[in-house]
Formats: structure tokens, sequence, C-alpha cells
């Protein structure tokens, strides 16, 4: 069984977000949705300061708070450490929002077919699709709201009203032997995923040549994103240019 | 006679169901992996709520259930 | 309904004036507005309300339902308590408030319970899913399965057997509350062995509900204290604290019910004004209780915080949420001064004590939503920056047809059984003489 993981290289990301674009088309995330997310960070005073860059997925904890909270086990790991969310059991009660120290989770507050960035049944979206043959939005992608090969309902998003969603290292594309979307779309090669386990691995061979950090390490979460390439934020590192959609 | 016996057994049954369901529901070990995201049986925890339902309930019946001894 | 001089049933039971059907109305109008509010929200979703996602959203996923969840439930402690405290310490001077204690416990719950349904994206789903599926590694588990059956369940066969005595003689007058009446009673004759009966299962049941109660409100204290993700949740002292807090809310909550119903049904006699005495006085020795908890709480906060628990407490006393934030602590430091002194000159005024009551009770809302909101918008440990929070009108609506529906429950309780302990000497004693 493999045991993904991802590692993301700060030297080469430049903060162009071209994998939260990536991973929204794949996903169907609705408006306001990130689950790929680029913050842009300054760090220092004027003239002294310095811009950074730093991707947050999902970091898929192997101690993950999200998973213990959940009260009815649809947010789960799966053996390959996946954490995923089941939208077929979902009650919606957003525990595992407030307990993630990262921030990653979603929920739908309104129904996510009218949540699109072009709703998907509008009679514009209608108009666009003999022009296009169906290849930009409104894209859906056929992949997701089927059953993952556990017999869980845990890829892509855009499902269901009411219920949490976040990242799923793209299950549905992994278990068909590609790579996540954000991974594959990334022009910098900043993002690498792979297996931990697998020593040939191109991330296990990065981990092992690099110093490498995590976020929030001393919460013992032991996530499954490594950042590499550059130290990690300092605390008085701030956003700018936030993404502060909210709908 | 027939109080006691049903004031017990209601009690009873219930402790076991109660007992049943927290363990049917809650598996031991890591709690991480997806095993722990189900319980053992579907509805322990209902059982769980049920048996401490009844026992509770048991109190009712010890007041309610006529003896028989009585008239 | 029959008139005044028609009936024989005691403290106003089946006697319904102009008054009562106004209230009754406007209870109603309350409610209906937050069922249409709710379904709203139900085919909308709660993009409806203020909530909105941590993180890219800066706002708060759990904001006033969660708050009133955590309110309802710790108002729901005066019941048991009354009631333990008059089994197990032998305290009958407080017998005369053990039943509106309890109904308001049972009542308590089911707003609570209604409160978490509102709150979730899936309603249906969370019921059918809780019972097939729910973890008891989650702290959800303890809210689900103990409070909101375990301890309603108790309450409620507490209740139902602690009242059969006066169903019975209510029983006997003849009229449209009678079969209600009957039911209740099951055959109570009143002989000794029924009363030695039940003096025994109220004593156990008491003592078993304990356990109960403590669960209850640590297991809502652990929700937030477990949770490393955000400042200002995490720490040993969130389960003490909802505890007491739940205490102070619901003696304080008892007290307007009890003053209530004693001025409306002309009951100076039946509710003496020393159990108002001794109520105040639990008050005043809880909230010194929760006040120490506080002041350790707030030493330890600011002595050498974290810098992202130092920026959540200037928030908190400087920032947006500073004028709450002062607010109940005032609402909390002046009813203790007033009924510590009250208590030290012995000299006991009621309006000061239902005042009291009234102001702890404002302070607890206050408090449960600070508990909730704040860590959510400004405790978060990755650097999205400040968020906002406040409630539509939705939530509004939807919290205050719950509180409604309580209150509408409960005034039509007063009208169907005897709100507090029939005496022999209130015109009914032909009740009993009447029987074999």
């Amino acid at each position: 069984m493999a045991r993904w993981g991802m590692v993301i290289d700060l030297s080469r990301c430049y903060g162009c977000r071209a994998c939260m674009m990536a991973c929204k088309v794949e996903n169907n995330t609705p408006g306001a949705h990130f689950w790929m997310y680029v913050f842009r960070l300054e760090e220092g005073e004027y003239p002294d300061t310095q811009v950074r860059f730093l991707p947050r997925p999902c970091m898929h904890c192997d101690n993950a708070p999200c998973v213990k909270v959940c009260p009815v086990g649809a947010r789960y790991k799966r053996a390959d450490g996946i954490v995923s969310t089941d939208w077929a059991r979902c009650i919606g009660c957003r525990y595992c929002e407030v307990a993630c120290p990262y921030g990653v989770n979603y929920f739908n507050w309104k129904s996510p077919k009218k949540n699109q960035y072009l709703d998907w049944d509008s009679p514009a979206a209608e108009a666009l699709e003999p022009v296009t043959k169906g290849a930009v939005p409104p894209y859906q992608n056929p992949a997701l709201g089927g059953q993952m090969k556990d017999g869980r309902k845990t890829a892509g998003g855009g499902q269901l009203k009411g219920v949490i969603e976040k990242c799923t290292f793209c299950v549905h594309r992994v278990e068909k032997g590609l790579q996540p979307a954000c991974v594959a779309n990334c022009p910098a090669f900043a993002l690498h995923f792979g297996d931990l386990d697998d020593p040939a691995s191109q991330l296990s061979r990065l981990l092992a040549a690099n110093k490498s950090f995590r976020l929030e390490e001393a919460f013992n979460t032991r996530p499954r994103v490594y950042y590499l390439g550059a130290p990690p934020p300092s605390t008085e590192a701030r956003q700018i240019q936030a993404v502060k959609a909210r709908e | 006679m027939n109080r006691t016996f049903l004031f017990l057994a209601t009690l009873l049954t219930g402790l076991v169901l109660a007992v049943a369901g927290l363990f049917l529901a809650a598996p031991i070990g890591p709690t991480l992996g997806p095993e722990t995201s189900s319980p053992r049986m579907l509805f322990a925890p209902g059982l769980f709520v049920i048996g401490i339902t009844m026992m509770f309930f048991s109190a009712v019946v010890y007041e309610l259930v006529p003896d028989r001894k009585n008239r | 309904m029959a008139t005044r001089a028609d009936t024989r049933l005691p403290y106003g039971v089946g006697q319904a004036g102009a008054r009562f059907f106004l209230l009754v109305a406007g209870l109603l109008v309350l409610v209906g507005l937050g069922a249409y509010a709710y379904t709203r929200q139900f085919v909308e979703g709660e993009a409806v309300t203020g909530l909105r996602d941590i993180g890219t959203m800066g706002g708060a996923p759990w904001g006033l339902y969660v708050a009133f969840v955590i309110y309802f439930v710790g108002v729901s402690f005066a019941g048991i308590t009354v009631a333990a405290l008059i089994r197990i310490l032998n305290l009958e001077h407080l017998r005369p408030v053990s039943r509106m204690a309890e109904v308001l416990t049972v009542l308590a719950l089911v707003l609570g319970a209604m409160s978490v349904i509102v709150d979730l994206g899936q309603p249906g789903r969370g019921i059918v899913n809780l019972l097939l599926y729910a973890r008891p590694q989650s702290p959800f588990f303890g809210t689900f399965s103990l409070v909101i059956s375990g301890y309603l369940v108790a309450s409620m066969v507490y209740l139902y057997l602690e009242s059969r005595k006066d169903a019975a003689l209510c029983a006997r007058e003849p009229g449209r509350l009678q079969w209600f009446h009957r039911l209740w009673a099951a055959g109570y004759k009143d002989t000794r062995e029924q009363r030695e009966r039940h003096l025994r299962a109220s004593w156990w049941l008491s003592l078993f509900i304990i356990p109960l109660l403590v669960t209850a409100h640590s297991t809502l204290g652990f929700v937030f204290g477990l949770q490393i993700s955000a400042f200002g949740w995490y720490g040993a002292f969130q389960p003490p604290e909802f505890l007491i807090l739940a205490g102070v809310s619901g003696i304080g909550l008892l007290i307007v019910i009890a003053a209530a119903a004693r001025q409306t049904l002309h009951l100076q006699e039946q509710i003496p004004k020393r159990v108002f005495t001794w109520l105040a006085n639990f008050l005043w020795v809880l909230l010194v209780v929760y006040g120490y908890l506080m002041i350790v709480e707030v030493l330890t906060a600011i002595y050498q915080p974290h810098q992202n628990e130092e920026a959540l407490i200037r928030t908190l006393v400087f920032g947006n949420y500073a004028w709450m934030y002062w607010l109940s602590v005032g609402l909390l430091i002046v009813p203790l001064v007033v009924l510590l002194v009250q208590s030290v000159m012995r000299r006991y005024s009621l309006p000061i004590i239902v005042a009291s009551g009234v102001f702890v009770n404002v302070a607890a809302i206050i408090k449960r939503y600070l508990i909730v909101v704040p860590s959510q918008t400004h405790g978060r440990l990755l650097p999205y920056g400040p968020g906002a929070y406040s409630p539509t009108w939705v939530e509004y609506l939807i919290v205050l047809g719950i509180a409604a529906f309580g209150a509408l429950a409960y005034v039509v309780f007063f009208k169907v059984f005897p709100i507090t302990e029939v005496k022999e000497s209130d015109g009914s004693q032909s009740l009993w003489k009447t029987s074999e």
C-alpha cells in the first residue's frame, strides 16, 4: 500500500496560483472554495521586505484532528493516507472545519450547482456549449460523484448542499495512477506527489537530499505535506493579495 | 415478585444493550485508519441510547407495575 | 375552558383567560416566524446565515446556533440539581420549585437538541446517521447520546414519577384534562407502599442523574477544550467552566420562572420567599466559583501568552468584541456583589434576586457567544488575517422561534398541570376524601 505525500519546493514557487485554478477546474469546487490555496506573504518592514509564496493544500495529517472529531465517521483516513470526506455520510456539523489547524475545509453553504462561476443550468452555459464543444466551463468533471475503490463517495466537490469538502489529493486521479491536478499543472514544477514509502520515488529523494519542514509541526498533527527550499515562514509574516472571496 | 422480575429485566437488558452498544461503536486501538470510521455494527450507537433509556425506564417499571400480592 | 367557579383544579390549571391566549398567540407568532426563517434556510442552504468558512473566507462556521446549543443545555443544569439537592441532601424547603425546575430541564434539553438540528447542513441525515454511525471518539458523541438521549430521558422519567401524586389528585376532578391526569397518575393511590417505592426510586434516580449532569456539561466543554486548532479553546478549564456557568444560568432562570409563577398564579404561600433566598445564596456561591475559574483562566492567558493568543485577548478586551466582553463581566459581577451584600445583611429583596437571575442569563448568552466566535475569526494558526461574523435575521428569528417554542410549551404546562406541589390546604382536601 502506498503512503501518499506531497513535497512543495518553495524555491521554485513564484505564486502564480495556477495550481489553485487547476484544482478548481478538476474538482468543480464552487465559488470562494479554494481547496488548494497559495499564500502570498510579506515579511519585514519596508524597504527591507521580502515576499514569499506558500501553497497550502490539505495536509492529510497522520494524526488528523478532523478525523478524530467527526461524529459520524464521514471524515476518515484511508489506508493509503489520504484523508477523505464521504459526502454521502456527512451531516454538515462543521466540527472538522473548526478542528483543523490549517483552515482547509470548505462547507457548501448553498447548493453548489447554484454556486459555480457559471451556473451549469443557466442559459448562458447552454449557449456556450456548441461554441466550445464542452471544453470550457460549464465543465462538469464526470470522474467525480462515484464511489472510490474503498466504496465511499469521496471525490470532487460541488456534490451536495450542506456538506463539507476539502482537498482530496485528487483521489479520483490518484486511483488511476495520475498525479493530482495541482501537481500536474504547476508550470514551475514546484509541487511533487508520490509514495513516501518508496525510496526510489522523487518525493523520497527530494526529502533525503534537502532540509524540509512541515507546517505547525509542534502540534503533532504529523502532516504529509513537506516544504523545502526555504525556511518556514516567520511569525511576522502577513498575507498580501489575499483571495477574500466570501460567497 | 412479578414486579421485581420485570424491573430487574428492564434494568439489566438496558445495561447489556448500553455496554454492547458502546463496545460495538468504539473500536479499540489506534484512533485513525479507515476501520475506525464506522462502528463494528450499524446502529450500535442507537443501541447504546436505547440501553441507557431502558435503564432509566426501569424506574417507571419499578413504580408502576402493580404487585401481584396487592389486592 | 371551565371558569374559575366551576373547577377545583389548583393553581390555575384548566383556567385560561384572555391574558393566557394573548401570550400564546404572541409566542405562536414568534414560533411561526422562526419556522418560516428555517424553511428559507432549509431550501437555500446556510448561505442565508452570516456563517462562513474559516481561513480564506475569514468567517466563522459556528455562530449563534452553537452558542445557543451550549446555553440551552447549560440552563438544564437547574432541574436535576434542585431535584438531587432535595432528595439526596434532604433540602425539603426547595420542594416548591422542584417541578418547575424539572420541566425547565426537560424543555431546555429539547431546545438544545433543536438548536443542534437547525445548525446541521443535513439535518435529516444527522438524526439517522448519528444513530447508525456515531463515534465515541468524537466529543459530540457525549452530547448526542448522553445529553440529548440519556439526560433528557432521565429527567423526563424523574418528572413523570415525581408528579404522579399530584396527577392522581387532579384526576379526581372531572373535566377536559381528566384523561391526561389519569394517564399521568397511572393508578397512583398514595398508599404507604407506593410512597416508599417512590422515595427509593427517586433517590436512586437522582443519584444516577448526577453523573449524567456532569458528563453533559463537561462533554460540551470538551468539544472546545480538546481543539488545538484555535487559540482560546484548548485547555483543561473548559469543562469545569461550562459546568459552573451552566449552574449560574440554570439557577438564574429558575429564579425568574419561579417568580413569574408566584406572581401570576398568586402562589405566595406555596412558594415562600425563603425559597428565593436559598436560590439566591446558591447563585452567588456559583458566581464566586465561576469568578475564580475565570480569574485563573485570564491570568494564565495574559502572563506569558503565545503571540496569537495575545492578539485574540486584545480583540476580546480592547477590540471588536470588547463591548460584549465587558458587558458580560459586568452582568456577572453586579449580581455577585449585590447578592453577596444581601446575604451578609440578611435583607433579601425579591425584585433584586429576579433581576440578578435575568442579568446572569444575559451574561451567559454573551459568554457562550464569546467562547464560540472570536477564536474562529481571530485565533487561527496560519496567517489568514482577521475575520468577521455577524448573525443575519434568519439566525435571530430561528433562535427566537426556538426560545419561544420553549416558553410556549412551558406556559401550556402551567395550564395543564399544577406547577408546584399541591398542598392539602388548597381547597383540594376534598379531592382525596371523596375517594374511597
